[in-house]
């Protein structure tokens, strides 16, 4: 298994991790495409911040070099969010070879 | 109230994930969640008519950071000062937030108020702090003064969350997500958080288990009696498994003493097991501390439903704890009701596993909860009588029963709240409550409620059952009928039947009416009312298909209570 295939593996526990919190109809898929925001998403704000963190702890229990995600997505301006699962992946990617 | 409760959630931090945990949570009690906006606990408290309690929660939980609610805690944790006047004015606002607590529980039922903490990295005076003026002493003297404030309010329980914070470790605090989104806790602060109010929340709905069957072998002690004999087991003494599992049945006992009772259902030869149980030196479990076994080669699953039935008790009130997968596995698929939890393979973490089940807990603990594993081994004694005498008439005319009938009071009623709460099977209309609520109720004009405590040869079994009645124009209504299990078949219910008949008499009422509320567990109240005399009436509901039940009986009439039975009114 490659770098994001590891990655996404770490997600996928993190959307498992987030879904305990959200009602049934709102629950995410284990997909790349599955979308995080935009008018399509069903997260609100928070889910978006408690699937960050979960990601941030899935990632670096799984995965090295450890990433600082949730401060890096801080940096970014609105547009330059990851919009599905499969950006989130490619961030986090970014992040562990910079 | 509906199937599924209505919770509120007031706190000064972002909780919206305990709401999404509570809600995601199938068991019993289902709740609906309305977090109020958070940073709004003081209005949300004081204003009965906030949006956020629209329509009337069921419960409410207010969790709040100490710093949130108390803003004299927030200069101690800055150390403008820790003198000890400053730690007096800390206390004086905990009295204020707590008689808004206790002021709010007057209009929510049931109210879980966590304890309050802070973050572990907080350290105040560093390795003195628990000195006077200390974060960690001032905080210690806030939750202390907060307990003793709300002891006396039965509508709320407060919760330990230092508990959730320590199981969850140096992670329990999450700097980022409160940064982000001022969420203080991390994610599986609020997992532990909603597991306690959940099982507080099934507590007070009468969800609790009240009985534990074990297995003996390598469960209640180790090795199997039947091949090495009672003297070679492992338990207690210089050896780290024998100790495991005295202290397997030190939990046990202590579990006992809170009200639950034990059973044994194991396969073995009975009496080589039961020599075990009375002979071996640091056996702490004896055979008078089961109320009931079944010890043979049978069916498990069989043999759980049968101890259930001699019990008197419904299968979800049971708990079945076995060292076998397969035995479990057997149990689990055959008897979906009653609960079943993985038992660790180590047996050094059993004592663990059995300490950490959350499904006893209870809003009380009263005398006759503590006493009722002694009740129940004189009601094996009872049955034992029973096979020496020849009609079931007979034994009751020999068990001496003495019935007192007595008017509310204040003493009792914590322990009838509890009866109405917890009791499932004779139980006319189960009217779930709370003490503040019950004794509005009773407050109400033409309304009375009678305890009736029993007692007989072989003991005394304290309350045990409840009735009450509502006069509606020339009708007396029996609002409540409940009957512990422990004592059905005794023709106690003829005396609370009674009881409200010579009372419609003595108000000049022409009928009493009982109108039976099923319930997927009440089926033995409906059987009793049609042993009872009463005409039955049955209607079909204009809401649907189900049908109303009511049972009647013309107030000229003297109900006759059983004349084998001693009754004694108390006064008002």
């Amino acid at each position: 298994m490659g770098d994001r295939g590891r990655v996404l593996e770490a997600l996928y526990a993190a959307v498992d991790d987030v879904n305990l919190l959200l009602p049934p109809r709102d629950r995410l898929a284990k997909a790349e495409a599955t979308v995080l925001l935009g008018d399509a998403a069903h997260l609100d704000s928070l889910g978006f911040l408690n699937l960050v963190l979960a990601a941030e702890t899935q990632v670096n229990a799984r995965c090295a070099p450890p990433v600082n995600l949730a401060e890096r997505l801080l940096e970014l301006d609105e547009a330059s969010l990851p919009a599905t699962l499969g950006a989130l992946a490619t961030l986090i990617v970014e992040l562990q070879g910079s | 109230m509906t199937d599924a409760w209505r919770v509120v959630l007031i706190s000064d931090f972002n909780v919206a994930s305990l709401g999404g945990l509570l809600e995601n949570d199938d068991a019993p009690p289902r709740v609906e969640v309305t977090v109020a906006p958070f940073g709004d606990v003081g209005a949300t408290l004081l204003d009965p008519a906030h949006p956020a309690l629209a329509g009337g929660p069921d419960a409410a939980v207010v969790w709040t950071r100490p710093e949130g609610v108390i803003p004299s805690f927030g200069d101690v944790l800055a150390g403008r000062d820790t003198a000890l006047a400053r730690v007096e004015r800390v206390l004086d606002d905990v009295d204020a937030f707590a008689a808004r607590l206790v002021a709010f529980a007057a209009r929510v039922p049931r109210v879980l108020v966590p304890t309050w903490v802070v973050p572990t990295h907080v350290r105040g005076l560093g390795t003195i702090d628990l000195r006077p003026g200390g974060v960690a002493r001032t905080l210690l003297a806030m939750n202390h003064r907060l307990l003793q404030r709300l002891d006396d309010t039965a509508a709320i329980v407060t919760l330990d969350a230092q508990r959730w914070v320590a199981t969850v470790g140096a992670a329990a605090h999450d700097a980022r997500a409160w940064y982000m989104g001022k969420i203080p806790f991390a994610a599986d602060v609020f997992r532990e958080a909603a597991r306690d109010c959940k099982a507080a929340l099934a507590a007070g709905a009468g969800h609790s288990r009240k009985l534990i069957v074990v297995d003996l072998d390598d469960t209640l002690w180790g090795g199997l009696v039947g091949e090495v004999g009672w003297e070679a087991l492992a338990l207690g003494g210089h050896d780290p498994i024998g100790e495991a599992f005295a202290d397997v049945q030190r939990t046990l006992q202590a579990l006992r003493r809170r009200g639950i009772l034990l059973a044994i259902a194991s396969k073995n030869e009975e009496a080589v097991a039961l020599e075990a149980l009375q002979r071996h030196p640091e056996m702490i479990l004896r055979p008078d501390d089961f109320a009931a076994w079944r010890i043979d080669w049978g069916d498990k699953a069989a043999n759980v439903a049968a101890i259930a039935r001699e019990l008197n008790l419904g299968l979800d009130a049971v708990v079945f704890i076995d060292d076998s997968p397969a035995e479990r596995a057997r149990v689990r698929e055959a008897l979906p009701q009653v609960l079943v939890p993985e038992w660790p393979e180590q047996k050094l973490l059993r004592v663990a596993a059995l300490q950490s089940l959350r499904c006893f807990d209870s809003v009380a603990v009263s005398a006759e909860d503590r006493a009722r594993g002694d009740l129940y081994a004189a009601e094996h004694r009872r049955t034992e009588a029973r096979t020496a005498v020849t009609s079931v008439e007979d034994w009751q005319r020999s068990l001496g029963l003495h019935v007192t009938v007595t008017p509310l009071r204040r003493p009792d009623l914590k322990r009838i709240v509890q009866l109405l709460n917890k009791t499932n099977q004779m139980n006319l209309r189960t009217r779930r409550t709370t003490e503040t609520e019950l004794a509005a109720w009773a407050d109400g004009g033409g309304r009375r409620l009678w305890a009736l405590r029993a007692r007989d040869r072989f003991g005394d079994a304290g309350l045990v059952g409840v009735v009450s009645a509502e006069r509606i124009d020339a009708e007396m209504r029996i609002a409540d009928f409940v009957l512990s299990c422990r004592v059905f078949g005794r023709e106690i219910e003829r005396v609370m039947v009674h009881t409200v008949v010579e009372h419609a008499r003595a108000e000049g009422t022409a009928t009493v009416v009982a109108e039976y509320l099923p319930t997927p567990r009440n089926l033995p109240t409906l059987e009793f009312w049609r042993r009872s005399g009463f005409d039955e009436e049955s209607t079909a509901s204009p809401a649907g298909p189900a049908t109303r039940v009511a049972f009647r009986w013309a107030a000229a009439r003297p109900y006759p209570a059983p004349e084998f039975i001693a009754i004694e009114h108390a006064a008002d």
